[in-house]
This record gives structure tokens, sequence and C-alpha cells, in this order.
């Protein structure tokens, strides 16, 4: 039988990235090479699932690195207001999935599963930090009772 | 003291479960203050020396099995004015006696000499 000499044909490639057509002599053709043209196919796909699983850890990174500051205008609360705004760091942590509300000025963290949940839970602990030193405002320590000042600053009682 | 957070990268450190915290960091601070606890939406700790209340932190109701993520660690080591996460772990473990957190307070003059 006489084959085609211009015949193109895949060859083994030396790396998963040569799997272009080339030209190549017909000698080299073999039934044995079959197999091995399966071994490529299945690179290009793997390698085009992690291009896209590469991808999208990507982006979540850069929303997982964003941290928003925000204002807290108001409290959820029956017993307390805010005399002014209080401005918080809201972040989303990668590893425990959870958002967190960070106020570092008064030292305190909120936590939920959203951010709503989040700003809610600041608001809460919050409220019970004010009434914890308000009870023993007396017999705080340096710096707690510094907290109490900031805390007078921004808060009061309806 | 020397403590120091150089050798705790983030992937290194073994998670803290709710039930470690509450036995092994709380229950050391506890060998030099008073802690009290008390129950709200959270779990509050607040720490005494001396008739003062020096400090307060909380964690979240959970099973005591529940880890405590790495960020939440993060504001709770911040809370007990410990200097980095290994020292965290150095208080859950044997390396920082309770005196040794006494000294760091009183070096950060969180507590008067």
């Amino acid at each position: 039988m006489e084959h085609n000499q211009n015949i193109y044909q895949f060859r083994y490639p030396a790396s998963p990235w040569s799997i272009v057509g080339e030209k190549i002599p017909q000698e080299t053709l073999g039934v044995e090479r079959a197999p091995q043209y399966v071994y490529i196919d299945i690179h290009g796909a793997e390698i085009a699932e992690i291009r896209e699983r590469v991808s999208k850890l990507e982006e979540r990174l850069t929303q997982a690195g964003e941290q928003q500051i925000i204002p807290i205008q108001f409290l959820e609360s029956e017993k307390l207001q805010l005399k002014q705004s209080i401005v918080v760091n809201l972040s989303h942590s990668s590893e425990g999935g959870l958002w967190i509300v960070d106020c570092p000025e008064l030292n305190l963290y909120g936590e939920g599963e959203d951010e709503n949940q989040a700003i809610k839970d600041f608001k809460v602990v919050l409220e019970e930090f004010y009434f914890s030193l308000k009870r023993d405002k007396e017999k705080l320590g340096l710096e707690l009772k510094q907290k109490w000042g900031i805390l007078q600053q921004i808060i009061q009682e309806k | 003291m020397g403590h120091s957070a150089t050798n705790y990268s983030r992937k290194i450190i073994m998670p803290m479960k709710l039930s470690e915290f509450k036995s092994g960091v709380i229950g050391k601070i506890k060998k030099k203050f008073k802690v009290e606890e008390r129950t709200g939406k959270h779990i509050y700790y607040e720490i005494w020396y001396k008739g003062e209340k020096i400090e307060e932190t909380h964690h979240s109701h959970g099973s005591s099995g529940k880890e405590i993520s790495d960020d939440i660690l993060q504001k709770i080591k911040r809370q007990l004015n410990l200097n980095n996460i290994k020292q965290l772990y150095d208080l859950k473990n044997c390396p920082m006696t309770a005196e040794d957190y006494l000294n760091l307070l009183k070096q950060k003059n969180v507590i008067s000499n």
C-alpha cells in the first residue's frame, strides 16, 4: 500500500506544549504511538482546568486580601446610641470562612458568616463591652480606663 | 523572655480548639490572675489583677472541639496584650508561665509594677 509522503501526523512531543501537527517522516509512524496521543490530550485538558482553578483562586485571594473600612452609624440597641459614627475594618477570613469586623481603637471584634452578621455581632460585643466597663468603672486598669474614656465619647445611653 | 514569632508562620501553627483555649490559655492565666467568666452572646473573660480589671477577651459559643480560626486568634492575642501568636501557644503549652505573662503585662504598662 502506498502512503502519501506529505501526510501530517502528530509526533510524540518532547513536552506537552509541542502537540501541534508536524510533518514527520513516514517511517517513524507506528501503531504503538496511539496511546501517547491520548496522554497529550489529557494533559491539555488538565492544564486548562488548572488554569481555570488558579484564576478562581487568584480572584478569591484578592477578595480575601481586601479589607474594607466602613463606618458604623447606629447601634441596634434599646439602651445605647452612637454620638458619632465608628470606623471599623471589615475583612473576610479565608481560613475560617468568617467575616470579621475589627475596631483596633477599642480592641474589639465581631464575627459572622456574612458582612451583616459580622457588623451585628460587633454591635452586640460593643454594647456588652460598654456595660462591662460601666459596671466596674471604678476598678479599671490603665488600658480599660482609656477604652472607657473613648466609649463615653462615642456612645450615650438612651 | 525572648519569645519570637519567627518560627511560627501561619502555615505551621497547630489549630487551637475552644477547650484548649479555655483550659490552656485561660487556665494558665488563672494561676496569677483572677478570671471572671460571663456568658452573653459570646463567652467573655474578664481578667483582674490586684482588684483592677485589666483585660477582657471573648470567643463565640461552640462545642469544645470547635477550632478557633487564626484570624480570631489574632484578635484574642491583641486583647490579651500578647506580642504574637506564638506567645498565645506558649501560654497554652509550657514555655510561657503565668509569671512570664505577668512580667510581660508589666513591661507593657498594662498593669503597674
